[in-house]
């Protein structure tokens, strides 16, 4: 089984003038089996950094990250193992730019194979093309297309395909479905959940929509200015947040107005995130906080085990959740615990 | 700007603002031949309506709005039996009558808020320039507090990329607001903000709306975020309204298969459902419904010739089998 356990990971982009972006600021989670960490936050809270110090096209400035035990990434580590590299592989928000438009849908299946793999014979790497095409719901004639050739949600399932053409154990998926229009999204979301399934990955989910973050993820964690507000399983940190941020960013979701409420009701936080070139001291939110007393100016919130998720607030134990009778607390980074909400078989 | 309004606008506004009958949009390719984009499309805007378009890339729902605004490319064909903005004819109306509803009449605002900013000018100059000539430092700091804007005096000495997206569409909403205009497009305006930024902007937008009686135009693939903003809205399916009624009805007890698609695949409501198939692209709509060959209740009618209009109190739907009479 797949364990992927990162550790105080630490990324800070210097920029001019001596200062520095903060873009993570020790995140650590940790994961087991085919299960899926999704990573919600703002635009800038360093999601995406996340998924690049992941996919190992990036390296921390302190922090490590081991998969299967064994240290992947570290400050100053050498070059990527190229089985390593095999194990995770990645998807990228939009497909139009992800592709290489030179390439035949076959080519493109093929590349990772001829690059990777070292002399892996051509009538064996046609095979798992096809295999792959099939899979994906390609026929064979369509292996000669271009990307342009295709549809946006066609593209993405290429993405996807070639991403696993070496059997990788982890999958990185960076905003995989914001670039498609909602019903070829729904299509997108069963697929990953199939092949998933089919593949027994561990996928790390970076998304902004909570509601697809619902649906997906077994495990969320909340990200805000590269540190951890809140991380656990998804139906407690989705459905009973403890976070003001995590709680923020729930209300904030457009919800479909079924009944007689009123038009666009007021928005929960104010302003947009401060810059992270400086950061706020204490905790970052505080400055947005609607909870924020004394001691959220001076001192920065250690996470702490509350009600089965962890969580970075100095407040967070003066509201409880309701709590179901007889349910057991599973602790963040524990393997399963938590499920998506859908039917087991979407 | 040229500041000569029309002087009808100066009166008290009779009937529609905007009446938008049997609208169709063509695009000329490089083979000469034309492929149309939207068809059939009609929009009836009272004072201080505010409607939504909703639909998939391609749909035809950005098209409709630019056709009204005079924003198409050259080789765009717009056919109307009737096309009238304020009391602007503007099938007939000449170039220059049509540029002068912008701003007073017409406004829109886009989905990327920072790429319609020129990024050389200060937010005061640009601003200024949307407002009525002559208008003061004081009237603009005015305006971009009216939309919202914390700081606004210091905001007007700032350059577009010192701006946040939510900043820069504040800034763009106050452009389009500052010649009070009958009725507002807004084409996709959160689609690129953050969800707690949307949020604001959307409270922003409705407040304003209702408060200023302007009529919207709200453009968007999401059906949670017009729900949000319009009481009221069409559904645009491969370049044709397949629905259109009042909301949340609308999205509550949907007629046509497509409207309820559209809703089983929204994510967070237990299982998804995926419309399957594609939706065809232009120039390759099928005969009769567009959207009986991904449609789970289509019959051989359906493959065969377009629906009727089938009409109810406030809401109408094109489908051989709706979902509710």
């Amino acid at each position: 089984m797949t364990t992927l356990v990162a550790q105080g990971l630490v990324r800070h982009f210097p920029v001019r003038g001596k200062r520095v972006v903060q873009a993570l600021n020790g995140v650590s989670f940790a994961m087991e089996g085919a299960v899926t960490l999704a990573i919600v936050g703002e635009s800038g809270c360093g999601k995406s950094t996340l998924g690049r110090l992941v996919s190992l096209l990036d390296q921390p400035d302190a922090g490590t990250l081991h998969l299967n035990g064994q240290r992947i990434a570290a400050p100053g580590l050498a070059k990527v193992q190229p089985q390593v590299r095999r194990a995770i592989q990645t998807v990228f928000q939009d497909p139009w730019t992800s592709l290489n438009p030179r390439l035949t849908l076959g080519a493109i299946l093929d590349e990772p194979l001829r690059l990777m793999t070292g002399g892996m014979n051509p009538a064996r790497r046609r095979e798992a093309v096809m295999e792959m095409a099939g899979h994906l719901g390609f026929a064979p004639e369509q292996l000669n297309r271009y990307p342009h050739m295709f549809s946006g949600g066609q593209r993405q399932r290429i993405a996807i395909g070639r991403a696993l053409m070496l059997h990788p154990a982890v999958l990185v998926l960076d905003e995989p479905v914001s670039a498609l229009d909602v019903s070829i999204q729904a299509q997108i979301l069963a697929l990953l959940l199939r092949l998933q399934r089919d593949y027994h990955l561990l996928m790390l989910f970076i998304s902004h929509d909570l509601a697809v973050v619902r649906h997906i993820a077994n495990q969320v964690l909340v990200l805000y200015l590269g540190k951890v507000m809140e991380v656990g399983p998804a139906a407690m940190v989705l459905d009973q947040p403890l976070h003001p941020y995590t709680k923020a960013l729930q209300q904030a979701a457009p919800k479909l107005r079924l009944g007689a409420e009123p038009l666009a009701p007021h928005a929960p936080l104010p302003g947009d995130p401060p810059s992270p070139l400086d950061p706020p001291r204490g905790c970052v939110f505080h400055p947005r906080c609607p909870h924020t007393i004394a001691i959220c100016r001076t001192e920065i919130p250690q996470p702490r085990l509350l009600e089965g998720r962890q969580v970075a607030c100095h407040r967070a134990h003066e509201w409880p959740t309701e709590k179901e009778p007889g349910e057991s607390a599973t602790a963040p980074g524990e393997p399963g615990g938590g499920e998506p909400d859908r039917a087991a078989d979407a | 700007m040229n500041s000569t309004a029309l002087p009808q606008q100066e009166q008290p506004r009779q009937g529609p603002v905007l009446d938008i009958q049997g609208l169709s949009v063509a695009f000329r390719s490089h083979h000469q031949t034309w492929t149309t984009v939207l068809e059939h499309f009609d929009l009836r805007l009272e004072q201080g309506q505010a409607t939504a378009i909703v639909g998939e890339s391609g749909s035809g729902k950005t098209v409709a709005a630019l056709a009204v605004m005079g924003l198409l490319p050259g080789y765009a064909r717009v056919e109307a039996r009737r096309l009238q903005a304020g009391n602007l004819d503007l099938l007939t109306a000449t170039p220059k009558a049509r540029r002068s509803l912008l701003g007073p009449t017409l406004a829109m605002i886009f989905q990327e808020p920072r790429a319609s900013l020129n990024p050389s000018l200060t937010v005061g100059y640009q601003l200024k320039e949307a407002m009525p000539r002559g208008s003061t430092t004081a009237a603009a700091a005015a305006l971009l507090a009216e939309v919202g804007m914390a700081d606004p005096r210091a905001r007007l000495r700032a350059f577009p990329h010192e701006l946040s997206g939510g900043m820069a569409q504040r800034v763009l909403i106050a452009m389009a607001l500052a010649r009070k205009p009958a009725v507002l497009f807004a084409d996709e305006p959160t689609t690129a903000l953050d969800v707690t930024v949307q949020a604001q902007i959307l409270a922003q937008l409705a407040d304003l709306q209702q408060r200023q009686r302007m009529a919207m135009v709200f453009i968007s693939h999401d059906l949670a975020v017009v729900s949000q903003v319009a009481r009221h809205a069409l559904v645009l399916y491969a370049g044709a309204v397949v629905e259109e009624g009042a909301l949340p009805e609308l999205f509550k007890h949907p007629a046509h298969p497509y409207t309820q698609g559209l809703i089983n695949a929204l994510p967070g409501q237990g299982d998804l459902q995926p419309i399957s198939g594609l939706v065809p692209s232009p120039g390759q709509w099928p005969p009769g419904c567009r959207f009986a060959p991904r449609c789970p209740r289509a019959s051989a009618v359906c493959h065969e010739t377009l629906p009727p209009w089938l009409t109810a109190d406030n809401s109408r739907v094109r489908c051989h089998h709706p979902l509710r009479p």
